[in-house]
């Protein structure tokens, strides 16, 4: 096989480099002395599969064990594809080069809804059915995680099990029982196993619940289907990251990734609680590591992988409570030796622009924002907490620092939106480029001013507080994105998203069990990779629904009940029920709900739940 | 201090491009701890300088590239902490001090060698090299499709090779020669099968080919020397 790949395939393809898993830090441990294998599978291309840091950690925090290996797969590019298929060649792991099919456990992350026809598509080309009913014994347990294992639904038939919440938890646990059961038969047997597995917290078996459905076609009913499965199954939560297991060996890659440097995660959460944010629940409690702790991994990344640029990650970095002393610390230590911070995101105030100013190395080309809404009115409904003067006063700062581009990032379509919202996304980007040219001018600078305004069409996710909520019909999103755009004057570069695509997101965010089929149909179809343009095929899609007789609209467009039953109901993140509902009233009365960083409780159950706690190494105020 | 060195390219990393390895030495230097000199200004790059790019597939038995160095170190130290932190494929072979001011290796090499392996097929044995290889270099022009960023076209590459020489070895068909490379431009040793095929009719698999790059060297006396050899 190995042979055939490198002498034969990879030279006709285009990026061979994505193919070699020979890396830097690649782990090639002896497949027949290892008693577990485990694949990890990326629903997308390497380069985008190699920038995420989720993959990093679980490579890592598997490889350590003596006891098991992970391997890594990526979707392959169409040329690769085409190769396989041709000389049918089953889809195999970049470490060695063997086929799937001959892992324990075949792990795919689920970043976002549109990887889901990859997801098929690469089961298909490892020669693996596709359904968990069509899988016996010889084929590999396919497990999945991730942000989408909140409401998994859609996939449901095609997977073993999901993995509820931060995969250091429950993952080891897996490992563990499977290595036992293992040892014992000499093989896992599947059911006998999904029967254990399914008592471990945090792992979820779809084929252990019945859906029922009411007459009018929704949720009546999720339960299990068999005794000592739990009626809830509830994410699994690390309570301290500093005690966390954290990669500080990551796999550099040859080729040029999305995001091509060391990566330190300081916290994990965010507790601003934007309304429409489902990050921002799947991820809580906010959990901060120590400054000592991040120096350390900050140091020993830096030495075993030779970047030379560090990026602090995080839902909000500049959250962090001891992000200056953090940032001191490490500038003070590497910047003789040409190592640079960078932050991934900005928050629109004049802090973040200070830090940035201090940061910035060289060229000052780009700085993002994200005021999500044009008005105060429609930010305070999501609770953004956003004041139109921090954001004024913020890009004033950017441009009098030497910033010529400030990208403006919104949502259209969030709920109570009227075009008067939209006319105040115009009227800031307007303002901004005023402030902008203004400063450009008194500082006589050459470079002309850029201002974009980025437009992503809202998708209401399952755990939100908008979670209940429609997504404007189809029309309407193209009608908006024109209507927007008609006030946007020629200086203003306006960038939106594909209408067809959010609509799609949107039924898959909150769909159930019976998509399972159009998502098949449509894989049939050809589609694959939908969420890069030149590949997304929406009449295949519409086809699709078409010939399964399901509606999409009855899963994007329609307002949901409070007391109706949800897909996901069965799935517990931590965040009551209750706190959603009374976000939602907030949200429509416009009242902010503030961050429970500032020292008020705001009652959305996760800590008592979980018996955890906020973790704020810069103490609580 | 200013150092060359010598490495080579193996199977498991041929497919890298000229950028990937720029990377990929930029990087283990960093993680070898080695006191490499940056340029000044707002975007600092480190001073390391490659030779003729090897095209991506091709394997190499003698790379160069040059590192300037902030502080005095034994070359052999320099070697040894290089070659624990480079990928498996890439090996450090030789090293020598650079004393003085020395062209770039872009500048003066003119000339690689090449070895390229074919394996044959039954009805593919027994072909007289030394005439089809005779015939083909005593051609005064040979004109191959060169596929460009424009699109293909015409190449004549018959003045860029040097030396040309084929024989069998256990079922595979194996060619040595030496092209012209570098800034003056280049031929490729594919090219150079492809016009064999074409003019010469030699039935040869060229989707089979193994092609590995023996070694670069610039021109003294009208002979060809190694870039460490200059030094």
């Amino acid at each position: 096989m190995r042979q055939l790949i490198e002498n034969r395939f990879l030279p006709r393809v285009q990026k061979p480099a994505r193919y070699l898993g020979t890396e830097w830090n690649s782990v090639h441990k002896d497949w027949d002395t290892v008693p577990l294998k485990m694949a990890f599978a990326f629903p997308d291309v390497y380069e985008i599969g190699m920038s995420h840091l989720g993959m990093q950690i679980i490579y890592g925090l598997v490889n350590e064990r003596p006891d098991a290996l992970l391997e890594r797969v990526f979707a392959p590019g169409e040329d690769l594809e085409r190769l396989l298929r041709e000389q049918e060649v089953p889809l195999f792991s970049l470490e060695s080069y063997r086929p799937l099919k001959e892992f324990d456990f075949i792990g795919f992350t689920l970043q976002y809804e549109m990887s889901f026809t990859n997801i098929l598509n690469m089961l298909d080309l490892a020669q693996i059915p596709l359904r968990a009913g069509e899988r016996d014994d010889r084929y590999p347990l396919i497990l999945g995680g991730g942000p989408c294992a909140s409401n998994p639904e859609p996939l449901a038939p095609f997977f073993d099990l999901f993995l509820l919440g931060d995969a250091e938890e429950a993952l080891p646990e897996l490992l563990e029982l499977a290595g036992k059961r293992k040892e014992e038969q000499g093989r896992l047997d599947k059911q006998a196993f999904l029967m254990e597995a399914a008592r471990i917290e945090g792992v979820y078996v779809p084929a252990f619940y019945d859906v029922e459905y009411t007459p009018e076609g929704r949720i009546a009913a999720v339960t299990p289907n068999r005794p000592g499965i739990p009626h809830r199954v509830r994410r699994r939560v690390v309570a301290d990251l500093d005690q966390a297991y954290f990669p500080t060996k990551p796999i550099v890659p040859f080729m040029e990734t999305v995001h091509d440097r060391a990566m330190l995660e300081v916290l994990r959460g965010c507790t601003r609680g934007c309304r429409f944010c489902q990050a921002g629940i799947l991820y809580r409690p906010v959990r901060e590591r120590d400054v000592e702790t991040l120096a350390r991994q900050a140091e020993e990344l830096l030495r075993k992988t030779g970047y030379d640029e560090v990026s602090l990650t995080s839902l909000s970095t500049a959250d962090y409570t001891c992000l200056e002393p953090l940032i001191k610390k490490l500038m003070d230590k590497y910047q003789e030796e040409g190592v640079s911070v960078s932050l991934p995101s900005l928050r629109a105030d004049a802090f973040s622009v200070n830090l940035a100013k201090e940061l910035q190395r060289g060229r000052k080309s780009g700085l993002t924002f994200a005021p999500e809404a044009g008005t105060q009115r429609l930010r305070d409904v999501i609770n953004k907490g956003v004041q139109e003067k921090d954001l004024l006063e913020a890009v004033t700062g950017a441009f009098e620092a030497g910033w010529t581009g400030i990208k403006l990032y919104f949502i259209l379509g969030l709920p109570t939106e009227t075009d008067e919202d939209l006319a105040g996304i115009a009227q800031l980007a307007h303002q901004v480029l005023a402030i902008g040219r203004r400063i450009s001018k008194e500082q006589k600078r050459k470079k002309k001013v850029r201002v974009t305004v980025s437009v992503s069409t809202y998708v209401p996710k399952a755990h939100t507080p908008f979670q209940w909520e429609p997504q404007i019909p189809l029309e309407e999103i193209r009608r908006r994105q024109q209507y927007l755009q008609s006030m946007l004057s020629k200086g203003i570069t306006y960038q939106y998203h594909d209408a067809e695509l959010s609509f799609l997101e949107a039924v898959f965010a909150k769909g159930d069990r019976r998509l399972a089929i159009v998502l098949e149909r449509a894989w049939q179809k050809g589609c694959k990779f939908d969420s890069w343009r030149e590949h997304f095929n929406f009449a295949k899609w519409l086809e699709a629904f078409q010939e399964t007789g399901i509606d999409p609209g009855f899963y994007a467009n329609e307002t949901l009940g409070l007391e109706t039953v949800l897909p996901w109901d069965h799935l517990d993140m931590g965040v009551s029920k209750r706190f959603l509902r009374r976000e939602r009233e907030r949200a429509i009365g416009g009242s902010l709900t503030p961050d429970c960083r500032e020292g008020r409780c705001t009652g959305c159950d996760v800590c008592q739940g979980f018996g955890v706690d906020l973790v704020l190494k810069g103490g609580k105020d | 201090m200013l150092v060359r060195l010598e490495y080579s390219v193996g199977k498991e990393v041929r497919y890298l491009s000229h950028l990937d390895f720029l990377r990929l030495f930029i990087r283990a230097l960093r993680r070898a701890r080695l006191p490499v000199a940056y340029s000044q200004g707002f975007n600092p790059h480190a001073k390391v300088a490659f030779g003729p790019p090897l095209p991506v597939g091709i394997t190499g038995s003698s790379e160069y590239l040059d590192v300037e160095f902030n502080e005095e170190l034994p070359v052999t130290e320099i070697m040894d902490r290089l070659g624990q932190v480079l990928p498996r494929g890439v090996v450090i072979k030789r090293g020598k001090k650079i004393a003085g001011k020395t062209p770039s290796l872009m500048a003066v090499i003119e000339r690689a060698r090449f070895e390229v392996r074919i394996p044959l097929e039954d009805g593919q044995r027994g072909i007289n090299w030394e005439k089809a290889i005779g015939s083909f270099m005593a051609r005064t022009e040979v004109v191959v499709t060169r596929h460009t960023k424009d699109g293909p076209r015409p190449k004549e590459i018959r003045q860029g090779i040097y030396r040309l020489e084929g024989k069998e070895e256990e079922g595979t068909a194996v060619f040595n020669m030496e092209l012209q490379v570098g800034n003056r431009g280049s031929v490729r040793p594919d090219e150079v099968i492809r016009g064999l095929i074409e003019l010469e009719g030699i039935p040869l698999l060229p989707e089979a080919m193994e092609i590995r790059r023996t070694g670069l060297f610039l021109l003294q006396e009208g002979k060809p020397v190694t870039p460490l050899e200059i030094l």
